[in-house]
């Protein structure tokens, strides 16, 4: 079973795209070509969603003993990898900090192999941070996967994953694909209020304390916009 | 009554190990510069449980955690009482204005140590030393408190030692009470890994997870490690 850290970003000023473009490159194909760590998405939250400056960024490893691998080999960094500190002192000028999550993903949450072998992409991405009633995450993403897995797909939306928090109870991050802008206008239009809708906002009432959600963007490559 | 000091320290990033060494320079100081008696026998940079630094892993970062070593409940109000009367202290204030290129702000809490939370004597004793830390504040029912410590204590403290955990410390925080802390450190980041994996297919573990599930209201992480001056630290 793969395992996942999601990193939002605090970005400092007009830094994102830098910071984004350093992360594309670099970045991830050293993460890659080191230490196996993937890069499974890089994106900008659109701010008029949610908290701006702010990037985001979905790491995947094979297992639990990929991520111990891996943060063994870079944890404390300035001993263990220069290469990767001194990427890490160059973001400094575009970043503040942020904050991980460890993630487990659920049994229908495809790989970044599944989703590359499917052809499954998207120019922009719902997140949804989710509070489970205590106990009910389970429960929740089985109804997921019954009930709202279907009836997005019907409207073109494909699930990226739907992840459970690895160290905090009953906590939860959603990640969907909307092929384009135009798809997601036309998606959420009738939703806005809570994706998925009515039907599925009082199903959710059964089974979540809380449900935030936002869109993320990838800004076109190359182009060192904020 | 003793309890402990703890501070998260909202570090100006890149700068966390040089806060670390800084801020222990305070009791290094006054080791070191006062009356004979007061000069340390004891093992090197005492005072402290352990400082840390976050790793990306999980949490907010970039932070430092100080958490100092035991005191008794009187001789930490004097400290108090010393910050807010006309009795100054130079070289802190001194040190305070010197190091704000270092950091930016930070909260602080007071601990009241679990009965089975080890004290430093017994962590420089039984040569607890880690690569890793995990640190964990979280919030339950009124009430609950006690109840959840016990149950750590009874359920989920030998799981965790079957998996390379050690405990650094368990604690309830004074006029908080719905809260608890603790603080455990891996030898290894393999020990993190494999309790985490075996979360749902040992009894033990399965079942302190779903008392977590059903019970912690709120929960905040942070993946740790020790600063070069924390004696906790296990370098390579």
């Amino acid at each position: 079973m793969a395992v996942y850290i999601f990193e939002r970003i605090d970005i400092t000023g007009g830094g994102r795209g830098k910071f984004i473009e350093l992360i594309r490159t670099s970045w991830a194909e050293y993460a890659k070509n080191r230490h196996g760590v993937r890069l499974a998405g890089v994106w900008a939250t659109v701010g008029s969603t949610a908290a701006w400056p702010e990037a985001d960024i979905l790491w995947e490893m094979d297992d639990w003993g990929h991520f111990a691998a891996a943060q063994a080999a870079t944890n404390p960094v300035e001993d263990k990898d220069p290469y990767l500190n001194e990427m890490w002192r160059e973001a400094l000028a575009w970043r503040s900090g942020g904050q991980s999550a460890l993630l487990i993903p659920s049994a229908f949450t495809p790989t970044v192999a599944d989703l590359r072998a499917a052809g499954t992409s998207g120019e922009v991405v719902l997140y949804e941070n989710i509070q489970s009633r205590p106990g009910q995450m389970a429960a929740y993403h089985a109804a997921l996967r019954a009930e709202q897995l279907p009836r997005a797909e019907a409207k073109g939306i494909r699930l990226m994953g739907a992840y459970r928090h690895a160290l905090r109870p009953n906590v939860g991050v959603n990640l969907w694909l909307l092929r384009d802008w135009e798809q997601c206008a036309e998606a959420l239009e009738s939703e806005l209020a809570f994706p998925g809708g009515q039907a599925w906002l009082d199903r959710c009432g059964e089974l979540l304390e809380d449900s935030e959600g936002w869109l993320l963007a990838a800004p076109p490559e190359g182009l060192l916009r904020t | 009554m003793l309890v402990h000091l703890w501070e998260v320290i909202h570090t100006v990033p890149g700068q966390e190990e040089p806060y670390m060494t800084s801020v222990l320079s305070i009791s290094e100081r006054r080791d070191y510069f006062g009356a004979p008696e007061t000069a340390p026998t004891g093992p090197k940079y005492r005072g402290q449980v352990g400082l840390f630094r976050t790793a990306e892993v999980s949490g907010l970062w970039p932070k430092v955690i100080n958490l100092w070593g035991e005191r008794d409940w009187r001789g930490f109000v004097d400290n108090l009482k010393g910050q807010f009367t006309d009795t100054r202290h130079v070289a802190m204030e001194e040190w305070w204005n010197r190091n704000l290129s270092l950091r930016r702000g930070g909260f602080d809490r007071v601990l009241l140590p679990a009965t089975f939370s080890p004290d430093t004597i017994r962590l420089a004793q039984e040569g607890v030393k880690g690569r890793v830390f995990l640190h964990e504040i979280i919030q339950v029912p009124w009430g609950e408190v006690p109840n959840y410590l016990a149950r750590l204590e009874r359920e989920f403290l030998p799981a965790a030692q079957r998996h390379d955990w050690q405990l650094i410390g368990a604690y309830s925080v004074a006029m908080r009470p719905r809260e608890v802390l603790t603080v455990w450190g891996m030898r290894e980041w393999r020990g993190f890994a494999d309790l985490l994996a075996a979360a749902e297919s040992e009894s033990d573990l399965r079942e302190w997870f779903a008392y977590r599930e059903r019970t912690v209201t709120r929960s905040e992480e942070l993946v740790l490690l020790a600063g070069r001056v924390n004696p906790l630290r296990l370098a390579d």
